[in-house]
């Protein structure tokens, strides 16, 4: 369930804006729906594809674009961009919407659905989870605003509610608004299965939703729920370089290369050494080697440490071959390619990845569609994934990010031999 | 062999999901001897969810348990066919579709399970379990 931090942006040559986005519906005063495109192009990468797909924008949204977030949940993503002729920032929505995680909530929604917003804010972070979306937004004053969409039986949006929710806990976009003061300086904002969790600039953790697990890490007496933001105590107030979490767990990585740890352990894969029903506070990840970078899957962790070595922890196909699927220390990952180390992690609940210094992306662990037919189930080993685009059948993708949903993961990169300006978007979906 | 029956259920984040909710109905469709006899939509209170896993009060899982199946409504099946209940809970898998993911794949578990906690699927275990729970989500039925 990862989010994007600020992606580099890319330019394509301006175009004519369609006619087709000149009817907007207001959601809110800061998010507008301008398109909604059903059964038709996006929507398509949610069909069965094999194999790393490029991903197919509708017709109707033809405007040239700079991506710069995505984000990857359960069977839906979301991808924030702008428009690089005229500064405008656009949402893309697609997937499935059965409780408004796409922004509206529609009684019976086909299965499939895709909607664009228009943005009056730059978007700055977003995140999916199991069903319900973030949405991070920043106005000229530099402050933020946090919207959310989809369930909300566990409080995972963030808003007190003052009326029933629908069969579904469907809720369309609403802006988060307690505690006011935090919420106006986030920086990122991530979300697990049932839970979010929100970093401010000045390095506080605020959990919401689902707790039984730990997952909100409140303390030793909190197993509950709640809707408010709440700050997560025992961080030693040190510099924050990333947040990182994934079905039921938390991993906060300081900037000073220290592990923090809390929720569901019960693979041992917040890395302790040993299965933990649940983690209920932030505890410190006994962890010897300076950590670049981690990533929280369902039952396993993964880490990059400041020597380009990858080290895996708790249960699944972990990339430690064929035989070996359980891992209560952090165990060395070998690596295929020791020319081309990689630079950045990250999982999905059953499945792990990583991009290279070249660009390279490679994927292990259950097989999501990732590897093109006929391909394994299971993938024991990182396996280098290469996608070709129809428009230049030679040239290698540069892949510069990747999100993971539970089923199908979106990677953003461009065309190597291609002029810089014509960026790319990928995909791959299990059948 | 004589018919028998069992109560199934679909849990709240299959019953939200419309995509796995039409496969895994297709599954059930598809299986050679189970046949769906009755079926109904259930939103539970805390108090249904509390009453229904009595048996597991004061165990760890407890409360992710009812939290999970006061998420959402989810679908009350009631399944007929020679060794329902062994054949329901074949089809569905082993209880964890974590490790139902890398040791029986072909189960409904192993499919659409998210987590431990989410198992999308319930079985009744033995021919008394399913008496009192289709009685529990069927009052009305003349058994």
């Amino acid at each position: 369930m990862a989010t994007a931090d600020r992606l580099p942006i890319q330019t394509t040559r301006a175009k004519t804006r369609p006619a087709q986005l000149r009817l907007p519906r207001a959601i809110d005063p800061a998010l507008t729906l301008v398109a909604q495109a059903q059964r038709q192009c996006l929507p398509q990468t949610h069909a069965a594809v094999l194999g790393p797909t490029e991903l197919a924008w509708p017709r109707a949204w033809p405007f040239p674009r700079s991506i710069a977030a995505v984000a990857a949940g359960h069977m839906f993503s979301m991808v924030s961009f702008q428009d690089s002729d005229c500064g405008a920032w656009y949402l893309a929505a697609f997937g499935v919407n059965s409780s408004g995680q796409l922004g509206i909530a529609v009684p019976n929604p086909p299965e499939f659905s895709s909607f664009l917003y228009h943005s009056q804010h730059p978007i700055v972070s977003l995140a999916c989870g199991r069903a319900h979306a973030l949405v991070l937004l920043r106005d000229t004053h530099g402050s933020t605003h946090l919207y959310t969409c989809g369930h909300d039986a566990y409080g995972q949006l963030g808003r007190v509610l003052d009326a029933t929710p629908t069969a579904n806990q469907q809720r369309a976009f609403g802006s988060v608004s307690q505690p006011v003061g935090p919420l106006s300086r986030l920086r990122a904002v991530v979300a697990g299965l049932d839970h979010s969790v929100l970093l401010t600039t000045d390095d506080e953790v605020y959990t919401m939703g689902w707790g039984s697990d730990g997952q909100l890490g409140l303390g030793p007496d909190f197993t509950g729920c709640t809707a408010i933001p709440a700050p997560v105590t025992g961080l030693g107030r040190q510099r924050i370089q990333k947040v990182a979490t994934g079905a039921d767990f938390t991993l906060v990585l300081t900037e000073s290369g220290q592990l923090y740890a809390w929720g569901n352990s019960e693979y041992g894969q917040a890395m302790l050494g040993h299965k933990v029903d649940r983690i209920l506070e932030p505890v410190v990840v006994p962890f010897s080697h300076g950590v670049r970078d981690v990533a929280c899957g369902g039952t396993h962790a993964l880490v990059l440490t400041d020597a380009s070595e990858l080290y895996t922890c708790g249960y699944g196909v972990l990339g430690l071959g064929p035989d070996q699927h359980e891992a209560l220390q952090p165990t060395r990952l070998p690596w295929p390619a020791p020319q081309d180390p990689p630079t950045r992690v990250y999982c999905g609940p059953d499945y792990s990845a990583c991009l290279t210094e070249s660009g390279a992306l490679y994927l292990w662990g259950v097989n999501r569609g990732f590897a093109p037919a006929p391909a394994p189930r299971l993938i024991p080993y990182p396996q280098r994934v290469d996608l070709h685009p129809a428009t230049a059948a030679n040239a290698p993708v540069v892949f510069s990010h990747l999100a993971c949903g539970s089923y199908h993961a979106l990677a953003l990169g461009s065309a190597q031999t291609l002029p810089e300006d014509q960026p790319l978007q990928t995909t791959a979906k299990i059948p | 062999m004589a018919l028998c029956r069992t109560l199934g259920l679909l849990k709240p984040d299959i019953t939200a999901n419309p995509v796995f909710l039409r496969q895994v109905l297709a599954q059930i469709h598809d299986h050679p001897t189970l046949g769906i006899v009755h079926q109904k939509a259930v939103q539970w209170s805390a108090q249904d969810a509390q009453s229904f896993y009595a048996e597991h009060r004061g165990k760890f899982f407890y409360q992710r348990l009812c939290d999970y199946m006061t998420s959402g409504p989810f679908m009350a099946l009631i399944l007929e066919g020679p060794e329902a209940i062994r054949n329901w809970r074949n089809l569905i898998g082993p209880t964890h579709p974590i490790r139902a993911r890398l040791s029986q794949p072909h189960t409904l578990r192993a499919q659409f399970g998210l987590t431990d906690t989410r198992n999308s699927f319930h079985g009744s275990d033995s021919i008394d379990t399913a008496l009192r729970e289709i009685k529990f989500f069927f009052p009305e039925l003349q058994l």
